[in-house]
Formats: structure tokens, C-alpha cells, sequence
């Protein structure tokens, strides 16, 4: 369910880097507000600010101008400390190439996750469970190397959900993948915004998935070109969540 | 330049930290190797052309009443080149602030052992033109003593005494080891020797006896088979370049840096091996897709593997040059260390092609390696390669005990299994930890050992004031005279035997061994392996070290030649841990019931003597135990050096692989890093993480260095342990601590330098791109 007021809430952020002629603006005066529960799509070409901004909203990266307010916190003037606790309490995100360590089990790379919030024994059982719900349940002591890339996403996906976060940041997750695989990951994550209060926003390329999108925002050169609210999405799939 | 030629040099930039490491373990390997070798083969050279040169002599035969007459025989042996008489006097210098002891000797008149003259005037060939008063002095003691050519110095003995002018300074084959009777190290202030003429030695003779040596060249064994035949009962003994205790070290010295420099070229050769094997691997890990894309392009799998292996050899090759550069440095350091314990005309490293033998081997390392990690991807199809690395996480044997594997973290799993993941990166910590620790204790044990035999020869096992040396000349009456003069003692009687046969392995003869005969008394004992004295009267004591070289146990039996030729049957009545004597101990009494007589060439007394006994005509030299301690603790002393450069080869060793494998490893895992940092962990746990693999290497490299560094110790102690004295190795508790200390000091000092970079990777840069 998405609530009404903003979970997160970016003004007038901008993100440059280098100095004088090599200076590059990769932001530029962004303003956009996410909410819990909504599965926000950010698109744009390639260059166009999409992974600096989920950077920024991840507390991965500091804007040169504007403010980043997540619930009552102003991010952006966050120690680094803080930032790190800001994103072990608060943020789950999901890479394009999935980022899994090598040397852990599906289950163990989603319980490494789990066991930040809570103790050792509870991270393994809920890394189970969530294994379980993604369709994983078979697959929990493979390594990634033994897994498909779509079963690597969602090994993904079931670590990032792990510390249960107000914030779910994928930056092309289905970019690696097939289309009916790709299809089957967005579905996951468009499931867990319907049934949780996780704002979800993913970062793609593709325009096409801006119809299942509660919100959209359309990113061209820096600069925010687009932004609507969507009052009839469209189900990624046919049907909610991939079995 | 080419274009392979620029991406070797950009690869080696970007790489540079795993291949200066490579560089810099070939460079330790190849100095270690060569830096030894130019020291050993240097004094072997001297050794070899001075002895050629200046005749050095193969024999030293001692007797009494010898005459030309007795040199005209020996040359009638077979092989006998040259045979010489010379008679030495020992004299006391005075008017020098302390009494300094020199030993006056004629020369052989066709040559042999003839002095090299260093300054001054050479000495007359014709003898009668030699100056009455002339002295040829010895040029160590003449420079420690500020005398040069043109001085006088004033010299007596007993009631003789003369002034002699210093014509020349020399150096003596014979004397390059130059020591005071009864003295381990050479003391150049206090003890010299010189060369005159056979008037000024008649003079300073004084009636009294002197020492009287036939010279031989060539024809040992004749000379050592007839001598006693020879001379009947006018023979005292005979020495070899073996045994002569002022020469035997100087040869068995070179042998000795010759065999440490094999056992420390193979620690740092090892290393360097696997520096090389982890270093190329990862370099080809990284570049999988570049060797992928030159494969696609039509490129050779020859000129792909050349090309690898050259970026490996640039590396390999530089250490080496930079190696065989400062190895001169490092033999002439280690000539100088030498110097506390002998002279040479010249003191010049010696180097030859051999030094090339590790380069070289270090080159074939790197052949291997570069084939080892690009052959496989050359095996399989470009596709293959440019497709991402699939990983090669596998579980560990760990994993099977489950309820333990339950209580692993997720962050030791991770650990355990990249270890399991990475032999060869994980063999090379340990041993690089290992490694530091065996050369530290070593370099720790060494003076632990030598510190504690002086304490144990010269505190409990020597228990006298002072060592009374007696002419063999010397009648009974005369012998009976010192001993009432000296006051409480106990006689000694030492000579050499060979042993006839035994019942132990092995046949009987393999050259001269010590025989040690005591009188009554306690002032000279010799300890069992508990610590114990041994008793001299229930039979023969022999040598730990002969009686494992001969499997001999008490009970056996063994038959000794005494020098006349008689065979003497002794049963072994227990064995000796001491250091000094080696060879056979027995009483007088046993000795006697054997069948020898009893022929005492020393006296130690209980108490200190004075300036009569001591300047008795009988009295050959009088050293105290003191002295004995000091000339002990000054080589000692002489060593620290060589012992140092032990400690920082250690210390340069673990830095250099520590920090290169934390490089590399840190290399492989910043992706993993970065997504953990992402994931919220804070830069103090994964330092945690990080450094739990490294940490756990370090353990247990420093447990496996425990008993290597005991092994490594007791190697280097058998290379310093000789037919005339054996040690034992010994490492205190501190010394262990200190070692480990450091070892584990510098590893973790390592891992702390590469953890820190934890804090600052760029979480956005390093999780760019495909995994």
C-alpha cells in the first residue's frame, strides 16, 4: 500500500565530478519524492543520471548541491558513520551483475545480510524463508557459480529484503538477464512493493516497464523531464511475484 | 617500442606491488646466494694461492731431539716434496703495558710456510747474512700494537733476554689464525708471532727447551703412517691442515659459509618461487579477457604465452640484476666479519658464473608458472575466455563435521573457503611467516648457543684457574717441580689417536681423534646428556658426536693406535655432551690398565700461579680460564654481525610476501568489499573479515615456525660444529618470545597497512562492470 507522505524526499540535488574543463554534471537540479509501498521506475539513456541518483538516495555517494531528506533525515549532511548505519538499517539494494561473494552459499550470502539486523541463528532462518518465497528453496547451498543469472538476481533480491528495508534501490536488475527471466525479477520486486511498505525503485533503460510503474521519472541529462504518478499500473507478468 | 612491449611496461606499472615483490624476493635469493659465494669462494681462493705461493705445509710433525738429519728421511717418503726443520721459542714481551706473548721461530731454509712480506725488509735468504737481532714480526700484532719497521721491541724468556729490531712485517701461512696457546680467538693485541734467525732463537733459548717441528709437504698419509717409526720415541705428535688448530678453522670456514649459503639460498629461493606462481596467476586471473580478445584477433598462443612469461621474467630479471649488483657489497661485509677470526694476505670476494644458477632457476619458475595459469585458457575457445570467470568457490573438508561447521560465521566461511579456494596464495604466507620465524630464531639461537657453551665449558665443565702447558721435553723431575710450585692441580695428557676398529658401524680409521687422559682430580669435567660428570674410571668416555657417527653405545668396545704405533683396548663407559674435548676421556688409572703410559703435556691448577711458575723453563704457556672465557666471548662477539643480517633478512622477508599477498588478496575482494560496505557493513568489520584469513595464515605460519626455526637453528648449528669442537643448539625462552614477537608483529602490521584501505574503496567505482 503507498503512503501518502513522502518516504523520501530529494530537492534541488545536484552531482558533479572533476573540476574545470573535465567537470561533469551528472545531476542537476533533481527533485523527486518516493513513497513507501510504491515501485517507482527511474528511466533515461545511458549517461542520464539514473545510477548517480539511486547512489545518492542509497547514501553510497554525497550531492554536491540540494538535499536528500529520508523519513526525518537529512542524508546528505550524514557522517560516514551514519551514512553506514543509514544504509545497513534502512537500504537494500540490487546490482545489475548481482555482486554476490563467490564463497558463500545462496543461503549464506542472504543470512551474511540478515545477520547485521539480528542474531546469527534467526539471519539463517530468515535467509531460508525468503530463499523460499524468491523460489530458491532448492538452491540454498549452491554457490553463485552453480546458479543461473536469473537465480543469482533473486538470490539478490532475498539478501537486500533481508535487513527488511524502508528502501529497495535495483539498478538495472534484469539488465544481465533474458527477457522472461528479467520479466520474472521485476515481477519479484513489483510484488514486494505491493505487499510490503518498501518504496522500491528501479533504475532501467527499458521505457517499456515505466506502464507498471506506480511512479515514473524520466531522467535526460541530468535533469528530471518527467515525473507522473501511475493510478493503474500494470502487473509485470500477468500476475504478481515469479514462482 | 612495440606495442607488446608497452603494455609490458604499462602491466608492470599497474601491477607493480606484486612484482616488486617478485623482484625483490629474486634480488634476496640471488644476493643471499652470490653475496655468500663471493665471500666463501674468496677466501678459499687466498687460502688456495697463498698455500701454493708461500708452500703452505700438508704436515706438522712435533718431536724432541730433532735434527736436519730427521728431514733428510721424511723427504725419503713417498709423496714427500719437501721436509724442514724450525724450532720455535715462546717469548714474553717486555716493557709492553701488558705481557704480551710472542712465539719466535726460524724458518725452513728451502721455503716452506715462508712469510709474505707486508712491510719493511725482506729477510735474507743467505742465513748468515740474517741480522742477529732481526725479527720479521707478525703484521696483526705489529699494527695492534703500533710497531713498525725500524722499532725495537725487548723480549725474554726466563732468564734469557734480547732486543730485537724489527725488520719486516709478515704474515705466516700457518699463522693466519695466529692464537695464544689454549685460545679460541685471536687477540692481535696480546699474542703474535715472528720469524728471526737461528742465532737470535739459539740465544733466546737459552738452554732451555724449545719447540722443534719438521715441516712436510706432500706425502701425508707416508708421513703420518712412518713419522712415529721415524722418530721413535723423539715423537710427539703429528697435525694436518686438518687438525692444526690454527689452521683447520680457516679451511673449515669456507665449507661453512658454502653450506649456509645453500640452506639460506633455498628458503628465499622457495619464497621467490612462490611469489612468482601467485603473482603471474593473478596477473593472468585479471587480464583472462584481454588473453581471450588477443587469442580472438588471431594473436598465437605462442607469442600469448611469451608474452606473460616475459612480464614474469622483466620482474625475475631485474631482482636478479639488482641482486648480483649489491652481492659484492654483501661478500665484502661478510669477509669483514671473518676478520675477527683470521688473516688473509687479501680480502676480495670471489665471484663466478655459478652465481647464475638461481637466476636461472627462478627463470624456469617463471616458465612454469606462466604456463600453469595461461594454458588452460588457451586450451579452451576465445568465447570461453571473454565469457565472465565462473568462479571457483568450493566447500571445504571443514564442512563435513556439520555441527561445528553450524557454529562457523558467514564471515570465516568466506575465510575458510577463499583459503581452500587459494593453496598456493595461503602456502606462501605460511611459509613466508614460517620463514621469518626460522631466521629469527636463528638468528636469536646462534648467540643463545655460543653464549651458553662458553658458560657451560668455562664455568661448570672447566673448573681450574690456570692451564699450565708443559714442553714434551720436559723431564719428570721437572714435571714434579711445577706441581709443587703451582699447588693442588690435576695432570692432563693430551695426544692424538686414530681408531684401530670399534664395534659400531662403519670401519675404524678416518683420521686422528683427540685422547684426553686425566689425573686425579675435579677440575676438569665432562657433563652427560643430563648434565652430570661422567666417571673417567669405569672405562673410556666418548664424544656424543663420534658415537653417533659411529653407532656406539656404552658396552662396546673400541681399539685406539697411540702414536708409537701400540694398539690400546678400551671399553666405552659412557658418552659426553661436552663441546671441548672431543674425542676419547679416560683416568689414568684406565689409561694405565689398558696398557699406555701416562705422559702428562699439561698442568691445571686450583689456584692462581705466580710469575715463577709461570716463567719456568718447563713451562711452555700459562693461560688462565679467564683468558680461555674471554678469547671464547670475543669470537662470539665477532659473529653478531652475521647474526644481525640473519634478524633483518627475516624481518625484510616477511614485510615484503606479507604485504605483496595482502596486496593481492585485497585486489581479488575489493568487489566484495564494496558490496558489503553497500550492504551496511562499517569499515571496523570488514576489517574484521579481512584480515581473518591473513591473521590465521599468520598463526599458523608462526606455529609451523616454532619447530623449523628448532630444525633451521640446529642445521646451522651442525655447519659451525667441527672434529675439535661440537655445540649443541640452545634457545632461551626470551629469544623465543622476541622471535615470535616480531614475526607475528610484522605480519599483523602488514595486514593492518592493507585493512586500512578498506575505509576509502569507492563503493561506486568497484562495483562497476561485470563481476
Amino acid at each position: 500500500m503507498v503512503t501518502e507522505a513522502p518516504f523520501v524526499a530529494v530537492d534541488g540535488v545536484g552531482r558533479s565530478f572533476g573540476e574545470g574543463p573535465t567537470r561533469v554534471v551528472a545531476l542537476a537540479e533533481v527533485s523527486v519524492e518516493l513513497r513507501g509501498g510504491e515501485f517507482s521506475v527511474i528511466v533515461g539513456a545511458s549517461g542520464s543520471g539514473k545510477s548517480t541518483l539511486l547512489n545518492l538516495v542509497g547514501g553510497m555517494d554525497r550531492p554536491s548541491t540540494g538535499s536528500i531528506r529520508v523519513g526525518e533525515t537529512e542524508i546528505a549532511a550524514l557522517t560516514d558513520r551514519e551514512l553506514t548505519r543509514y544504509r545497513r538499517e534502512r537500504v537494500g539494494f540490487v546490482f545489475q551483475f548481482y555482486n554476490l561473494i563467490q564463497n558463500l552459499t545462496a543461503r549464506e550470502n542472504v543470512a551474511l545480510a540478515a545477520s547485521l539486523v539480528m542474531p546469527g541463528r534467526e539471519a539463517d532462518d530468515v535467509a531460508g524463508d525468503l530463499l523460499e518465497r524468491v523460489g530458491l528453496g532448492h538452491r540454498l547451498d549452491r554457490f553463485p557459480r552453480q546458479l543461473s543469472g536469473g537465480e543469482m538476481q533473486r538470490v539478490a533480491i532475498a539478501r537486500a529484503l533481508a535487513k527488511r528495508p524502508a528502501l529497495l534501490l535495483c539498478d538495472e536488475p534484469s539488465g544481465a538477464l533474458d527477457s522472461t527471466t528479467g520479466t520474472q525479477v521485476l515481477a519479484q520486486l513489483q510484488e514486494t512493493a505491493r505487499t510490503t511498505d518498501t518504496a522500491v525503485v528501479v533504475v532501467t533503460h527499458d521505457r517499456e516497464l515505466g506502464a507498471a510503474a506506480d511512479r515514473l521519472i524520466r531522467l535526460h541529462d541530468g535533469r528530471v523531464v518527467e515525473n507522473r504518478r501511475n493510478d493503474r499500473p500494470a502487473t509485470i507478468g500477468g500476475k504478481a511475484g515469479a514462482g | 617500442m612495440t606495442l607488446f612491449g608497452r603494455k609490458l611496461w604499462r602491466d608492470l606499472r599497474e601491477h607493480w606491488a606484486p612484482f616488486t615483490a617478485v623482484c625483490l624476493m629474486a634480488a634476496l635469493s640471488v644476493l643471499v646466494f652470490s653475496g655468500l659465494e663471493g665471500s666463501w669462494r674468496g677466501i678459499g681462493a687466498q687460502l688456495e694461492s697463498f698455500s701454493a705461493s708461500h708452500r703452505l705445509p700438508d704436515a706438522w710433525v712435533s718431536g724432541t731431539r730433532l735434527s736436519d738429519d730427521d728431514a733428510r728421511r721424511f723427504e725419503e717418503l713417498d709423496g714427500v716434496e719437501r721436509a724442514g726443520l724450525v724450532s720455535a721459542v715462546p717469548v714474553t714481551r717486555t716493557g709492553s703495558a701488558t705481557e704480551d706473548e710472542l712465539v719466535l721461530s726460524t724458518r725452513d731454509r728451502g721455503g716452506l710456510n715462508a712469510p709474505l712480506l707486508r712491510d719493511g725488509t725482506g729477510m735474507p735468504a743467505d742465513e748468515a747474512e740474517v741480522p742477529a737481532d732481526g725479527v720479521w714480526l707478525d703484521e696483526a700484532y705489529a699494527r695492534a700494537n703500533d710497531v713498525g719497521p725500524g722499532d725495537r721491541i725487548a723480549v725474554s724468556r726466563g732468564a734469557a733476554s734480547a732486543e730485537l729490531r724489527v725488520e719486516g712485517l709478515v704474515m705466516q701461512p700457518d699463522g693466519l689464525a695466529h692464537t695464544g696457546s689454549g685460545l679460541v680467538a685471536p687477540d692481535p693485541g696480546s699474542f703474535g708471532y715472528g720469524v728471526v734467525g737461528e742465532r737470535a732463537a739459539a740465544e733466546l733459548a737459552g738452554g732451555g727447551p724449545v719447540q722443534q717441528t719438521l715441516l712436510v709437504r706432500g706425502g701425508v698419509e707416508a708421513v703420518r703412517a712412518e713419522a712415529p717409526r721415524l722418530l721413535g720415541d723423539r715423537y710427539v705428535s703429528i697435525l694436518d691442515r686438518g687438525s692444526h688448530p690454527q689452521m683447520a678453522g680457516v679451511f673449515e670456514r669456507v665449507g661453512q659459509i658454502r653450506d649456509l649459503s645453500f640452506l639460506f639460498t633455498a628458503l628465499f629461493a622457495l619464497v621467490s618461487a612462490l611469489s612468482i606462481f601467485t603473482s603471474v596467476r593473478r596477473l593472468v586471473d585479471t587480464q583472462r579477457q584481454e588473453i581471450a580478445t588477443l587469442a580472438a584477433l588471431g594473436c598465437r598462443r605462442r607469442t600469448i604465452g611469451a608474452y606473460y612469461t616475459a612480464v614474469g621474467a622483466a620482474a625475475v630479471l631485474l631482482g636478479c640484476l639488482l641482486g648480483l649488483g649489491v652481492a659484492p657489497v654483501l661478500s665484502r661485509y661478510i669477509l669483514a666479519t671473518q676478520r675477527g677470526s683470521f688473516g688473509l694476505p687479501a680480502w676480495e670476494p670471489v665471484h663466478t658464473l655459478a652465481g647464475g644458477a638461481v637466476p636461472l632457476l627462478l627463470l624456469l619458475v617463471c616458465v612454469l608458472a606462466t604456463g600453469l595459469a595461461v594454458r588452460p585458457l588457451l586450451r579452451g575457445s576465445p568465447a570461453d575466455g571473454l565469457r565472465p570467470e565462473p568462479g571457483r568457490a568450493r566447500h571445504t573438508p571443514l564442512e563435513r563435521l556439520r555441527p561445528l561447521w553450524r557454529r562457523v560465521s558467514p564471515g570465516a566461511r568466506w575465510a575458510l573457503r577463499d583459503a581452500t579456494g587459494n593453496p598456493v596464495r595461503v602456502a606462501m604466507g605460511i611459509v613466508a611467516t614460517a620463514g621469518c620465524m626460522m631466521l629469527l630464531m636463528t638468528g636469536f639461537g646462534m648467540p643463545d648457543t655460543l653464549d651458553r657453551q662458553v658458560d657451560l665449558s668455562y664455568s661448570e665443565q672447566y673448573r681450574y684457574d690456570t692451564l699450565l702447558r708443559l714442553s714434551p721435553a720436559a723431564a719428570e723431575h721437572a714435571r714434579t717441580r711445577v706441581a709443587e710450585a703451582a699447588g693442588t692441580g690435576q695432570w692432563m695428557q693430551q695426544s692424538a689417536v686414530r681408531i684401530a676398529s670399534h664395534d659400531g658401524d662403519g670401519d675404524g680409521d678416518d683420521g686422528e681423534h683427540p685422547l684426553t687422559v686425566l689425573g686425579e682430580g675435579d677440575l676438569l669435567r665432562l657433563p652427560d646428556r643430563a648434565g652430570n660428570p661422567v666417571a673417567l674410571d669405569d672405562g673410556a668416555v666418548l664424544s656424543d658426536r663420534l658415537a653417533a657417527r659411529w653407532g656406539l653405545d656404552v658396552g662396546d668396545d673400541l681399539t685406539v693406535t697411540e702414536a708409537g704405533g701400540a694398539q690400546r683396548r678400551l671399553r666405552i663407559a659412557g658418552t659426553t655432551t661436552a663441546s671441548e674435548p672431543q674425542g676419547i676421556a679416560l683416568s689414568d688409572a684406565t689409561w694405565e690398565r689398558a696398557g699406555g703410559a701416562f705422559t702428562p703435556t699439561s698442568y691445571l691448577t686450583e689456584r692462581p700461579v705466580g710469575p715463577e711458575v709461570r716463567g719456568a723453563p718447563e713451562v711452555q704457556t700459562a693461560r688462565t680460564l679467564e683468558q680461555q672465557r674471554e678469547s671464547a666471548r670475543a669470537l662470539v662477539g665477532s659473529l653478531t654481525g652475521v647474526f644481525s643480517l640473519i634478524k633483518v633478512f627475516a624481518v625484510v622477508l616477511a614485510v615484503v610476501v606479507l604485504y605483496n599477498l595482502g596486496l593481492l588478496s585485497f585486489a581479488e575482494r575489493v568487489r566484495d568489499y564494496a558490496t558489503l560496505r553497500v550492504l551496511g557493513f562499517r569499515p571496523g568489520e570488514l576489517r574484521s573479515l579481512a584480515s581473518r584469513e591473513n591473521l590465521a595464515t599468520a598463526l599458523l605460519g608462526w606455529l609451523v615456525g616454532l619447530p623449523a626455526g628448532w630444525w633451521f637453528l640446529g642445521r646451522y648449528v651442525e655447519q659451525f660444529s667441527t672434529e675439535r669442537a661440537a655445540y649443541a643448539p640452545s634457545i632461551s625462552w626470551v629469544s623465543v618470545c622476541l622471535a615470535s614477537a616480531i614475526t607475528l608483529a610484522f605480519a599483523l602490521s602488514a595486514t593492518a597497512m592493507l585493512t586500512r584501505r578498506i575505509g576509502g574503496i569507492d563503493m561506486t567505482g568497484a562495483l562497476k562492470g561485470v563481476t
